[in-house]
């Protein structure tokens, strides 16, 4: 293991209205041994405001991860990660969907806007704490 | 103009009568005419036609326009005297005398139209009852479409419902539960593990039940797509190759004779042959399985056998066992319960049956029917 992630201090940015999964989340993220610190923005609406950089997002940090949920409250995850790919300061974001649902389709269309990763959440505990370590891997490899 | 009618009209079963001058005055009838009239000859001749018979207007204005023009005449329309409530139509022609050029007088034949229009009448009648007992069908099987459509769309909506929103929140009672015990490792003991187990155990059992439960829905969803010709020999070694650890552990012998091809979807092949042959082996007896699959032509239908010499079902559970969640093993042997629900529904969407016959500790056959039509053997 690389000694980089016990040094750096990740910027994770979540969006995700399920409390009990960025319960889960941060979980992981600790399991994983990551510093971090993360953004949670629980609602589309915000999350579109966030990747446009509007409002109170105007001059967030650009996060070293994206971590989207599909199904969203007011605005899907999708539409936030195609405003994303068309911001100028987000569009290298590496971006990994976290979804209950595990439609072909939706996988599809997330990957034609460009996806690293997408995980089905995982009924399981100790499989959904994995995605720890696969968004350990990530930061790793990614060239920020 | 007797002389010249007689000929042609003592003898025609058709009433006719002949007319001569403006007036059309009655010089010849036949016996078909009195007949028809009620009146003898000599009440007849010599009145004017249009008091000799009961004639409205009309035939008499085209009794004169033949008259004037010298021209056949035929009159479709129905006279219709009130008094008499009969129906007459008319042919006239103009008749020539002897010398060719002169015009003796006209000729009228009539023909009693009442039975033919009674009976068009009540044709028509017939005719719209039926058109609006037809639209009446039509209506009722258009109401029953729709029904139809609207329990398939909540059968699908619900199957959605039972897929995504019912999955997470046990998804959260899994997790937590399972972080409770990681959280609690070593101080959760005595009653409070046992809870949790049950927690687990419980949300577990229902993720399965969801899952099939779906999986039984959507067997109904692919009709439309469902129209390749499947070689149902490919769909066996597949399936047995699927259950291949199953059949290791149980040592089974599983073996088919020549399947032929049918029309269908291979993925509902596929749980058919699966559900059927998994749980031959499952149900085993003190032996090893031995299950053999075969098919037969029966009239326009090939009809299969998938049977085993394994535990057996009563009879009285014949019918039951094809039902959601049905089953009658309890927890000692795993499974949900979908799995010959699932057989039924891929049967009768192909336009088949499914029964089972058994015998208690000898073994079952379950049989199944397919329309032909998906190439040969």
């Amino acid at each position: 293991m690389s000694g980089a992630a016990e040094v750096q201090t990740f910027q994770i940015l979540l969006v995700e209205d399920n409390a009990a999964d960025i319960y889960l989340f941060r979980e992981a993220l600790k399991a994983a041994g990551l510093n971090f610190e993360l953004t949670v923005i629980e609602n589309g609406a915000d999350g579109l405001a966030f990747a446009r950089r509007q409002g109170e997002y105007a001059a967030s940090s650009v996060p070293d991860l994206a971590v989207l949920d599909l199904n969203l409250p007011k605005s899907g995850g999708a539409s936030v990660l195609a405003a994303m790919r068309q911001s100028k300061d987000l569009e290298r974001v590496p971006v990994f969907i976290m979804s209950s649902s595990a439609s072909a389709r939706e996988q599809a269309r997330a990957r034609e806007l460009g996806v690293e990763r997408f995980i089905t959440k995982p009924p399981d505990l100790e499989e959904f704490l994995q995605i720890g370590h696969v968004v350990r891997e990530m930061l790793l490899k990614s060239p920020a | 103009m007797v002389a010249l009618c007689r000929p042609i009209a003592d003898t025609s079963p058709m009433p006719m009568a002949g007319v001569e001058g403006p007036d059309h005055i009655v010089c010849y009838v036949n016996a078909a005419f009195c007949l028809l009239t009620g009146k003898s000859s000599e009440a007849l001749v010599g009145n004017a036609f249009s008091t000799a018979v009961p004639t409205g207007g009309e035939c008499m204005a085209l009794l004169a326009r033949v008259h004037q023009t010298g021209k056949a005449e035929i009159h479709t329309g129905q006279e219709h005297p009130a008094s008499h409530r009969f129906y007459w139509s008319y042919v006239m022609w103009p008749v020539l005398a002897a010398d060719g050029r002169r015009r003796a007088g006209i000729m009228i034949q009539v023909t009693e139209t009442t039975p033919f229009l009674l009976q068009s009448t009540s044709m028509n009648q017939a005719l719209i009852k039926a058109s609006m007992h037809q639209h009446e069908l039509t209506e009722e099987a258009e109401r029953l479409n729709e029904e139809l459509q609207r329990a398939n769309d909540d059968l699908k909506q619900f199957a959605f419902a039972a897929s995504h929103d019912l999955q997470e929140p046990l998804r959260m009672i899994t997790s937590y539960s399972q972080l409770l015990v990681k959280g609690y490792r070593g101080q959760l003991v005595g009653e409070p593990a046992v809870c949790v187990d049950f927690i687990t155990k419980g949300a577990k059992h229902m993720r399965d039940l969801l899952a099939d439960l779906l999986s039984y829905t959507e067997t109904g969803e692919d009709r439309e797509e469902a129209d390749e010709s499947i070689d149902l020999n490919t769909i066996f070694e597949k399936v047995t190759q699927n259950l291949k650890t199953a059949i290791e552990e149980s040592s089974a012998i599983v073996t088919s004779g020549d399947l032929p091809s049918v029309r269908g979807h291979d993925a509902r092949f596929v749980q058919l042959f699966q559900n059927l042959i998994g749980n031959a082996i499952k149900y085993h007896g003190e032996t090893p399985p031995r299950i053999t699959v075969s098919a037969e032509q029966r009239n326009s239908e090939w009809c299969f056998a998938v049977s085993d010499n394994g535990i057996g079902i009563e009879s009285e559970y014949y019918q039951t066992i094809f039902g959601v969640f049905k089953r009658l093993h309890g927890n000692t042997v795993p499974g949900t319960g979908i799995g010959l629900a699932i057989c039924q529904r891929v049967v009768t969407r192909c336009g088949g049956r499914i029964w089972v016959e058994s015998q208690v500790g000898l073994g079952t056959t379950f049989y199944f029917t397919l329309p032909m039509g998906g190439g040969n053997r």
